[in-house]
């Protein structure tokens, strides 16, 4: 069973779904928030909010405070936070920021902050309750495209950029404490395994998906190819420790068993670069994809069956 | 780009669109498949899917290419057909370029911008940055906050689902030492 929702004009960057009309290149921005239910066709996608900004929106993250607020990534390097009981209009709105903001990310264990990646080459924590930043981090000499705070501890966290690196972080030190050489191209995204302390997973132009121990930065536990074109986004699942899921410009999502390292899913029904997926926290077979083609996807794979 | 490569390459998006994919066996076997999972969808997705099919075939078994340059070079082509419609007067077209064969199969292109009330093509868009145009469509929104107060959280956080599993065998270890040690899920 497949449901499928169109975000008009917008292409999808899942189910709160961060999206930026014209590309990302230039124009307006729209958060969906949408609502996965039961119809009686099988599984049906409503809408039950949209927000609208001046910039395209390139990711979102709920809060781990509050189940009705969720921050924003934008374009113009602005932060906005969201209460989706208020209209129109976002809460809080910070803008340090001097590029395209990439990624938010709410800490997973203190849940009191979340990090900012940008392309003006800097991380950034915030509180919700702080109206300026509380730190800078800089070591970075590209874009940052993403930085993920491990689920295993309160002030570690990962970033990755176009420098090709992997950078690990603690917040109570301004600069990194390990920086692996991961890729041989721009590193797009990077996310941590849920089940294993050490491993996180990265993504690369280079059309690569590599899991790492950070203990063993040398070089990377298993190198998956399939992929096409530049791998846009990895996730790995809450609910398993070999289960990773990834997007990539070749149109595609896939799913990966990083112990075995094979390829046990393609999901090719997109027609456009796939941007963002996600797993279900709550129901563990479900996964969203989100796309340029202005379409998000819930369902479950094959390989979850 | 060389020009030799260029016409290598629109020979080659000539031949795919001149295959004979309805005398394929092998294809129309799958192609049912695919028409099969598409009903519900609406006419021009499942143009799109039949389309995808023909190119992952066609790539895997006839002869590879660049399906991104293949659509950049069908739209336009489209985008020039559509403009050629208009000078002899027919109605606006549709706000998504929508290829036929037929278009497609008319020969020679120059760059002209597809019907700029609608640029939804990636390179349109490239192109009227590029060129210091104006986009169309962009409105202006406010820089305001929400007036009203923010929600108070009712839902206690949840466990995730790694947690739970953690917690599973935390408690495992309380029962089998007095002391709780912190340590159990590492």
């Amino acid at each position: 069973m497949f449901a499928k929702h169109r975000t008009t004009g917008y292409n999808g960057y899942a189910l709160a779904v961060a999206t930026a009309s014209n590309f990302g290149l230039v124009g307006n921005g729209r958060l969906h928030i949408l609502n996965v239910g039961a119809g009686p066709a099988g599984e049906v996608i409503n809408t039950e909010r949209v927000f609208d900004t001046q910039d395209g929106l390139f990711d979102v993250c709920w809060s781990e405070v509050n189940e009705n607020q969720l921050v924003t990534a934008s374009g113009d390097g602005s932060i906005k936070l969201w209460d989706t009981t208020l209209a129109d209009f976002p809460i809080q709105n910070w803008h340090e920021h001097q590029r395209e903001v990439f990624s938010v990310n709410w800490n997973l264990v203190r849940k009191d902050s979340f990090l900012s990646a940008s392309w003006d080459n800097t991380i950034k924590l915030w509180s919700q309750n702080s109206p300026q930043s509380l730190q800078t981090f800089k070591g970075h000499s590209h874009c940052v495209y993403a930085a993920m705070w491990s689920p295993h501890s309160p002030s570690l966290f990962a970033s990755c950029s176009g420098d090709h690196t992997v950078k690990l972080w603690d917040t109570n030190s301004p600069a990194p404490v390990q920086t692996i050489l991961a890729h041989g191209n721009e590193v797009l995204t990077l996310d941590w395994n849920k089940y294993q302390d050490h491993t996180v997973v990265t993504g690369s132009v280079d059309h690569t998906i590599k899991v790492w121990d950070l203990r063993r930065p040398d070089r990377e536990l298993n190198c998956l190819r399939g992929h096409e074109y530049a791998v846009r986004k990895v996730k790995c699942s809450p609910h398993s420790g070999s289960l990773v899921a990834s997007t990539s410009y070749d149109m595609t999502m896939r799913m990966w068993d990083i112990t075995t390292g094979d390829m046990i899913e393609i999901h090719d029904a997109h027609t456009e670069f796939v941007l963002g997926v996600d797993f279900n926290l709550y129901r563990d077979r479900e996964i969203a994809t989100c796309a340029w083609d202005e379409s998000v996807h819930v369902f479950t794979p094959r390989c979850l069956m | 780009m060389e020009a030799s490569t260029v016409q290598q390459q629109e020979q080659l998006f000539q031949k795919f669109q001149n295959y004979n994919f309805d005398a394929d066996a092998n294809f129309q076997a799958g192609l049912k498949s695919i028409i099969g999972n598409a009903q519900n969808k609406s006419a021009q997705e499942q143009k799109d899917a039949v389309e995808k099919a023909k190119y992952f075939y066609y790539s895997r078994f006839v002869q590879s290419f660049d399906y991104n340059q293949y659509q950049a070079w069908r739209q336009l082509k489209a985008a020039t057909s559509i403009n050629q419609d208009e000078s002899q007067g027919s109605s606006a077209p549709s706000s998504t370029p929508i290829v036929d064969e037929t278009i497609a199969e008319e020969s020679q292109s120059s760059s002209t911008a597809a019907d700029p009330t609608y640029p939804k093509s990636f390179q349109e868009i490239c192109e009227l940055i590029a060129s210091g145009k104006p986009i169309p469509g962009i409105r202006q929104i406010p820089n305001n906050l929400a007036e009203g107060t923010p929600s108070e959280a009712k839902l206690a956080p949840k466990l995730k689902p790694w947690e739970k599993k953690n917690a599973g065998s935390a408690e495992e270890s309380v029962i089998e030492s007095t002391t709780p040690s912190a340590d159990a899920t590492a």
